[in-house]
């Protein structure tokens, strides 16, 4: 072989060395190890009819039984009578926190999130409005503004300004406000569930549907970071709004359902919401195939272990803290600014960690 | 020639070649690279449309994402910016978010803004949620220049709520009507044709009254745009249509109200405000009836509805500067399906159609005069945020500063492929009228006229490249 055709052919050699080296490179994602394809539609899925569907149909029932609470208020007057509705307010509250952890979609482009949960209680009109001639239909409450119905504006009629209502408070007025604005309410909810319902608006298509027939979602990557963003930014808002703000300012008038007394409540379902998202299920504890936690798991074990450990550690820090909410601002700033910096800590993980894993995968 | 010499020439220049292979792949790979586009078209396979402040999010969080670049510092501010963005507010007195109206759009800033996206026209005979009318009455030749005449007791907007007990300015719907156009390969769509209708009025309204629907707009990336030079802006500028192209692009020049001097407009569907921090103030005032330090007393004095509180301004410069600061420090989503042909070859169209002679694709900030993390960045927004006549079929016929009722700023474009996943519909125009991006080209007319019938002329294939070229943005 001539030197000139043995050059020729080492130059072809170390040239196909060179692309193959720099396709590597090019390929490799930062140093990272390529992450094996992972077939993603069971979580989704799982996601949409374990979780989504099944949180809303949930909220949807216990706004019907909440309703039922306060038509028996209306003709039964009685304290007894207004703890059960009171009790039924605090149920419905844990599905719609818990829901928190994935709103998008209809729950905010069609205002549902708005008209179910605006704060704070615009009271001067409230007051305005019982005071008035106006007769408080079902019709009439779904003209006015969203800070005048809604969970608030009914827990505010039902437990008081500061947990201390009595049924002789409630006069025939409030009452027939509270029954419209709740049967407002389970209407609204209901709607909501209907949104995503297959037999309704549908919505559930467009998460399932990702990568292929959605038009929301062009690949089964986005509605995965979708479903991350989505926890994220609820453990952002519980951290660093819910939570944080008030204590940062010590300020009570700030807290979430604060007439109830049931932020930490609120609080807790929010991460509880989280864990459903991760886990794949309403009840947080993972089916077979489904869950965010059954990609992680396999893909990064320790990964998996350590969101599971930060979920449980924020909903830990959230109930060490003493009933409530409004008084541990300023009475017990330990908990309180511990369970900041382990739901931070928790957010940190997903929006870092886990928001990389997903954004490095091959779903599409 | 010595073989081993041979050899280490050939080693020599292949290691050269392949260093240089490689750095053209970083390079080009780099989202550092803001340098120079190579070919005509690179510019519209950018993936980082905000520089450095892109994020790469397809979801329905694109538009709500702190640019990731901020400093420590500034993410916090863009955190208080975030809260007071949502704060929804009360009638006064209340212990927090207090001073809503008496007369108002909307209650809170993301009700109309959802997601920090696009506002959605209602349909037929529905309440309007996300958008709103501003009025006016016309202008005589003396005032050319001059803001907007208010209407006597009415103002320069028309507010269709108001707190309990007081009486909305009045009230509004739509009725659409069908308008066919015809493509040049036998096709056809029919556009809706708003006919808008107030009625309920407090008192009348006068029969010249001028009235402009506008839909709420997206509000990222407005930091970049506010860092704009004015001169790259005036440059862009061509109002006696100088070479020919009938394209003319004029500035807007706007009442400054803290200096009460004329300035560059930019913000708004005319140009009509010119910074941030105005068109938020203006925004609390106008829309939610919050006084402030830049517009001091509610919209109602001197109406029946002037509440004659003490409490003014309803909010302090603190939440005024977090808000503006929110809209200041949003990041820019990401370029998407770079890799479909389709995409590139829609840029080629989108290109040869003109339609970047306003919708300019790329910009350089200058120096932003207080957020740093703005300053300086190779932008795509597919604006030049001047004014340009669109054609009487879009024509609001009401004039806003110098800008004519034919006339309507460039709106940005970067985004707006993720309006779907954001904000569940694909409304487009200051009116939302068209329902899909293909209805907004069609509705384009005046100075885009030429641009729009080169879209009627193209072919079914080429017209959905173009909007799949659109779609990525």
């Amino acid at each position: 072989m001539k030197v000139s055709q043995k050059d020729s052919v080492l130059r072809q050699a170390v040239v196909t060395i060179c692309m193959s080296l720099v396709l590597v490179f090019a390929c490799s994602n930062k140093g990272r190890d390529k992450i094996q394809a992972y077939e993603p539609k069971n979580i989704i899925d799982g996601f949409a009819n374990k979780v989504v569907i099944a949180t809303y149909s949930d909220l949807d029932q216990k706004s019907g039984a909440l309703l039922q609470t306060v038509e028996t208020l209306k003709i039964n007057k009685t304290d007894a009578s207004l703890k059960q509705a009171q009790d039924a307010w605090k149920a419905m509250r844990r599905p719609w926190e818990q829901s928190e952890s994935f709103l998008f979609g209809p729950a905010d482009t069609n205002g549902y999130d708005p008209k179910l949960d605006s704060w704070p209680v615009n009271k001067v009109d409230l007051d305005a409005v019982l005071s008035s001639g106006e007769k408080l239909t079902v019709p009439y409450i779904e003209t006015l503004e969203d800070e005048l119905k809604g969970f608030h504006t009914i827990e505010y009629l039902l437990f008081g300004s500061k947990n201390d209502q009595t049924i002789k408070n409630l006069d025939v007025r409030k009452i027939e406000y509270l029954l419209s604005a709740t049967q407002s309410l389970r209407k609204t909810a209901s709607d909501l569930y209907k949104s995503w319902s297959p037999s309704g608006g549908n919505f559930i298509l467009e998460v399932t549907g990702a990568g292929s027939s959605s038009k929301a979602y062009g690949s089964r990557k986005d509605m995965l970071q979708e479903m991350v963003n989505g926890m994220v930014g609820i453990i952002d808002e519980v951290g660093n709004g819910k939570i944080g703000d008030p204590y940062n300012k010590k300020d009570p008038t700030l807290v979430e359902s604060q007439f109830s007394y049931n932020s930490l409540q609120d609080f807790q379902d929010n991460i509880t919401g989280v864990k459903n998202v991760y886990m794949g299920s309403y009840t947080g504890t993972s089916t077979a195939g489904g869950g965010l936690t059954s990609f992680v798991s396999e893909t990064n074990p320790e990964l998996d272990n350590k969101i599971k450990l930060a979920i449980d550690e924020a909903i830990k820090s959230i109930t060490s803290i003493p009933y409530p909410f409004r008084d541990s601002i300023t009475k017990h700033p330990t908990q309180v600014g511990k369970a900041v910096q382990t739901i931070g800590n928790l957010q940190t993980i997903l929006e870092g960690d886990l928001s990389a894993l997903i954004s490095d995968s091959e779903f599409n | 020639m010595n073989p081993d010499y041979n050899k280490k020439i050939i080693y020599t220049s292949l290691m050269i070649q392949f260093a240089f292979f490689c750095a053209i792949l970083i390079i080009s790979c780099s989202p550092d690279n803001y340098q120079k586009f190579n070919s005509n078209y690179d510019e519209f396979l950018d993936p980082m449309t905000g520089g450095e402040t892109t994020i790469p999010d397809a979801t329905s969080h694109a538009f709500a994402t702190p640019a990731p670049n901020l400093s420590a510092v500034n993410l916090d501010r863009h955190f208080e910016g975030d809260t007071t963005f949502e704060a929804a507010f009360v009638t006064a007195p209340a212990q927090i978010n207090s001073g809503l109206g008496p007369i108002f759009n909307n209650t809170s800033c993301v009700n109309c803004h959802i997601r920090n996206g696009r506002g959605k026209a209602p349909s037929n005979s529905r309440r309007m949620k996300s958008m709103l009318l501003r009025i006016s009455l016309p202008k005589t030749d003396q005032e050319h220049v001059s803001s907007p005449i208010p209407v006597p007791g009415f103002g320069t907007q028309l507010n269709d709520r108001a707190n309990f007990g007081q009486l909305a300015e009045g009230k509004i719907s739509i009725e659409y009507s069908d308008k066919l156009v015809n493509y040049d390969d036998g096709h056809s769509l029919k556009l809706r044709v708003p006919n808008y209708k107030v009625y309920d009025t407090y008192q009348p309204l006068p029969k010249n009254v001028q009235i402009s629907p506008r839909v709420a707009a997206p509000v990222f990336g407005l930091g970049l745009l506010e860092a704009i030079e004015e001169q790259t802006i005036l440059q862009l500028a061509d109002e006696n249509d100088q070479n020919s192209d009938g394209i003319s692009g004029r500035p807007n020049y706007v009442l400054d109200v803290q200096t009460m001097k004329m300035r560059l407009g930019r913000f708004g569907w005319k140009a009509n405000e010119p910074s941030l921090l105005q068109q938020v103030a203006e925004a609390y005032h106008n829309d939610m009836g919050i006084s402030n330090s830049l517009f001091p007393t509610d919209t109602s004095e001197g109406q029946k509805q002037f509440d004659l509180l003490k409490d003014d301004p309803e909010i302090n410069d603190s939440i005024l500067q977090a808000t503006t600061f929110y809209v200041q420090s949003l990041a820019v989503p990401a370029r998407r399906d770079l890799e479909n042909p389709e995409v590139k070859k829609g840029a080629i169209l989108f290109s040869r159609a003109n339609c970047v002679s306003c919708h300019v694709p790329t910009l350089k900030t200058g120096k932003h005069p207080t957020i740093p993390e703005m300053s300086d960045q190779l932008i795509h927004p597919y604006t030049d945020l001047l004014l340009h006549d669109m054609g009487e079929d879009l024509a609001d016929n009401r004039d806003d500063f110098i800008a004519n009722g034919r006339e309507w700023r460039t709106p940005p474009l970067w985004g707006i492929g993720l309006t779907y996943v954001v904000n569940g519909h694909t409304n487009f125009l200051h009116d939302g009228r068209a329902r899909s991006l293909t209805e907004a080209i069609l509705w384009h007319g005046g100075e885009a006229e030429k641009s729009r019938d080169f879209f009627l002329s193209l072919s079914s294939k080429d017209r959905e490249s173009l909007i799949i070229f659109l779609e990525s943005l």
